[in-house]
């Protein structure tokens, strides 16, 4: 067993002035608004292809990072935690197997909307058990929200899922916030004055999509762009700002995944495991931590592979098994408030 | 004491609600429109369908049963939901022990909602105006079917395609 303490391990990346974190953020957001607001198919084909897998790998190792030894008085918590994200995830998986199948007796709103109600019952249930671990919070207004929130899904079963397409990239501001709370307390003021450049990013964006000519939208990969950025749902949106709005924010969440969280938050370089407190436990699980980062690597290859092959086919499966990412930052972020 | 302004305060956001609830718009489905036009400035035919088409049955269209099947389930689970969104809600507000700010914080979002919900409501839908240059053959009721195989087929009755056979173009 490793003898040396987390807190004598610190951050291999970025330290001193907020200047240059504030100008690589800074930068990203403006650099994507310029490529989503001119070229939005070509910035999400690139974008996906390049960094879907190296950003899933990343976000793994880091919540590695970040996870107890032992769960302890926690393990409630993250049995519900884990229940849900696997539970919800093959739901997810099944619900259009489900309705290929002739003489199926509940329709597809019906099915979304029931998936979307356990989504937001197993939320409401995690912010209810992490509001009576430390730090306390009162979680009263957790299940009217929570309610109130499930009479709109059966009133409107999509809108919650294609506003899950945007909000899930958001969840990674969030999460830098909270990373430089951790590591990097005194940056945070330079970055909430930093924030407001991404609505004005996003603002060009709509720009540029209003003065583009319209998306043709006759070849597989712009349609499947369209229908992933909910083109059938939001029809009243130009299918060119929806493609944009997506890819824009996608790559900012990509660029805070792979590059400013790691340079932050890691305290080795990613392929050490001596900061994984999981991996120092025994030797059967510092084996079996490397076994599955480098299993995630492999997968990477292999996406990278299957893109090449059929992008506009991978693209659809990634994002239908992504949902298993989407799920486990709900509770990964929920610990970290 | 404590309990009548509670009590007078969810009694006036339950009249509001059902204030709002009567009030907001209802719009009976609406039987599909065939329009048939003849377009000087157009290359080709084309057959331009709504972006969301409504109405289109692969059953009897007189048969009402399949459509309530799904809806009336999913309208009772929006009402056990509220239900419980406002036990839930009136049960946290009655142990966090209610301030005069979360109550006139509770009233004006109730008020905003209501008072926007019957605005809403009543927004006339704006109708689009025609084409100057589309001259109008035929504009009624008609049936919309998914029954027909890959192609679109457009069936006209007798007295429709008389109706189109009398219509004169502008010169």
């Amino acid at each position: 067993m490793n003898t040396e303490t987390l807190s004598s391990i610190r951050p291999v990346g970025i330290s001193g002035s907020s200047t240059w974190f504030i100008v690589g953020f800074v930068s990203l957001v403006i650099v994507t608004a310029c490529l989503a607001g001119m070229a939005p198919i070509a910035l999400s084909v690139a974008a996906v292809f390049l960094f879907a897998g190296p950003h899933n790998w990343m976000e793994a190792r880091y919540i590695l990072g970040r996870l107890p030894a032992r769960t302890g008085r926690l393990f409630p918590f993250f049995l519900v935690s884990f229940v849900g994200i696997v539970g919800l995830t093959v739901a997810f998986w099944l619900i259009p197997s489900y309705l290929r199948i002739a003489g199926n007796s509940l329709d597809y709103s019906t099915l979304y909307a029931g998936w979307n109600s356990l989504f937001l019952l197993w939320i409401a249930t995690l912010i209810h058990m992490r509001s009576r671990t430390n730090p306390r919070f009162d979680a009263g207004w957790v299940w009217p929200v929570a309610f109130l929130l499930i009479a709109g899904v059966w009133l409107e079963p999509f809108a919650l899922s294609v506003l899950l397409v945007y909000l899930h990239p958001c969840v990674a501001f969030i999460l830098l916030d909270r990373e430089l709370k951790r590591s990097h307390r005194e940056w945070r003021w330079a970055y909430w004055f930093a924030l407001p450049v991404i609505p004005l990013g996003w603002l060009f964006v709509c720009w540029q999509s209003y003065q583009a000519p319209a998306m043709a939208g006759d070849d597989p990969i712009t349609m499947a762009l369209m229908a992933h950025a909910g083109d059938w749902f939001l029809t009243d949106i130009p299918p060119r700002l929806l493609v944009a709005t997506h890819a824009y924010l996608e790559m900012i969440h990509y660029g805070i995944w792979i590059v400013l969280i790691p340079l932050l938050g890691l305290r080795s370089v990613p392929w050490s495991l001596k900061t994984i407190p999981m991996a120092r436990r025994s030797v059967s699980w510092q084996s079996a931590i490397t076994t599955f980062l480098l299993l995630g690597l492999l997968i990477v290859f292999v996406l990278w592979a299957c893109f090449l092959v059929d992008y506009s086919t991978t693209r659809t499966i990634y994002f239908l098994v992504a949902m298993f990412h989407v799920l486990a930052e709900i509770p990964f972020l929920l610990r970290m408030l | 004491m404590k309990t009548l302004p509670r009590l007078l305060v969810f009694g006036l956001l339950l009249i509001g609600t059902s204030i709002t609830r009567a009030d907001v718009r209802f719009d009976p489905p609406e039987k599909p429109k065939l329009r048939i036009v003849v377009d000087l400035g157009a290359k080709k035919p084309a057959l331009l369908t709504p972006a969301r088409p409504e109405g289109i049955r692969d059953v009897d269209p007189l048969d009402k049963k399949e459509e309530s099947q799904t809806t009336r389930p999913r309208l009772w689970i929006v009402g056990a939901a509220l239900t419980l969104a406002f036990i839930t809600g009136g049960i946290w507000l009655v142990r966090k022990g209610t301030s005069h700010k979360i109550l006139s914080l509770i009233v004006c979002a109730g008020l905003v909602t209501t008072v926007g919900a019957i605005a809403y409501a009543d927004i006339p839908v704006p109708k689009k105006a025609k084409p100057k240059e589309q001259t109008l053959l035929f504009e009624g009721e008609f049936e919309l079917s998914a029954k027909g195989d890959k192609s679109w087929t457009l069936v006209l009755d007798p007295k429709t395609f008389e109706k189109i056979q009398k219509a004169k173009l502008p010169e």
